[in-house]
């Protein structure tokens, strides 16, 4: 079973760097490919890798429930799992404007975490605020100084707009 | 359970402070309110907005929450798949995180007057509440 995965805007270039991997080895031989193929101008990048037949069933039928292709939810689980391991403690989930990080464990998102750190002024005082440990509360602001952009959509997501009801 | 002075009615979502559950105490002695991280050992922590919206129904518990977007969202999701929530309060973005008292006076005074006679299935306030 060969699985790949990319970005779907990707695709062309993905298929380019299939071939290059071919004239070189077939990828039925290897046990494992990982193949990054840089472009510029759309700032994504080309990762394969072999899976067992059964977790391929199992992505295929994850993906059919979340309404979205296999490679695209791949794309996810790969960003996901190597930005958890990353950053311990910090775990993703769906939320209004997409996927959200989030502190492992706890109901509490990144943003929410940033935007109590801005009143307090001191990662202690925010760690009181939750009744958490300092480690947690730092966590959550190095996953955000590394991802301010991410954070600051997510944080607008979810308080830019209209109270459902009053 | 760790803490339960009184019979519980309200359950402060983790974005709220225990420092607010002090405050409604210092305000009101006998205020019903109870901290998720304190409810049922804490194991209510690591459930999504929907399981919460849930169990709260379940255990007749209102949630008190500040304001985000998704929450209100995923009680729609519940009432749509045929399930009931247990009621909402939600502070809106003009209340401060760290405004603890200011917090505790508009749930308390909310609470008395009007709250704690309503029947809160399936129903959303937004505290300060509308003029």
């Amino acid at each position: 079973m060969f699985a790949s995965f990319s970005n779907h805007e990707t695709q062309q270039t993905c298929r380019s760097a299939g071939k290059r991997i071919g004239r070189h080895r077939s990828p039925q031989n290897l046990d494992f490919v990982h193949s990054v193929h840089k472009n510029v101008s759309m700032s994504t990048a080309y990762v394969s890798g072999r899976v067992p037949a059964r977790y391929e069933r199992l992505i295929a039928r994850q993906a059919r429930a979340a309404r979205t292709s296999k490679s695209d939810l791949v794309a996810r689980y790969v960003i996901e799992k190597s930005l958890e391991t990353e950053f311990p403690g910090i775990s993703f989930r769906d939320s209004l404007s997409g996927r959200e990080a989030y502190l492992t464990g706890h109901r509490v998102a990144v943003w929410e975490v940033l935007a109590v750190n801005e009143e307090t002024k001191s990662v202690e005082k925010t760690a009181t605020h939750f009744h958490w440990s300092r480690v947690l509360v730092t966590r959550a602001l190095a996953y955000a100084k590394a991802f301010p952009e991410e954070i600051r959509k997510s944080r607008e997501g979810e308080t830019d707009t209209v109270p459902v009801a009053g | 359970m760790k803490e339960r002075p009184t019979q519980s009615r309200l359950l402060a979502d983790e974005n709220t402070s225990h420092r607010l559950v002090s405050a409604c105490r210092r305000l009101l002695k006998v205020f019903p309110i109870v901290h998720i991280a304190s409810w049922q050992d804490g194991s209510w922590l690591g459930l999504d907005d929907a399981a919460l919206l849930i169990s709260c129904a379940q255990a007749g518990l209102v949630l008190v929450a500040f304001d985000r977007a998704t929450l209100p969202w995923h009680a729609g999701q519940v009432l749509r798949a045929g399930e009931n929530h247990g009621g909402l309060v939600l502070f809106r973005r003009t209340v401060r995180s760290t405004a603890y008292g200011d917090q505790a006076r508009l749930l308390t005074d909310f609470w008395v007057h009007e709250g704690h006679a309503w029947d809160w299935v399936n129903r959303i306030v937004y505290l300060p509440k509308s003029p």
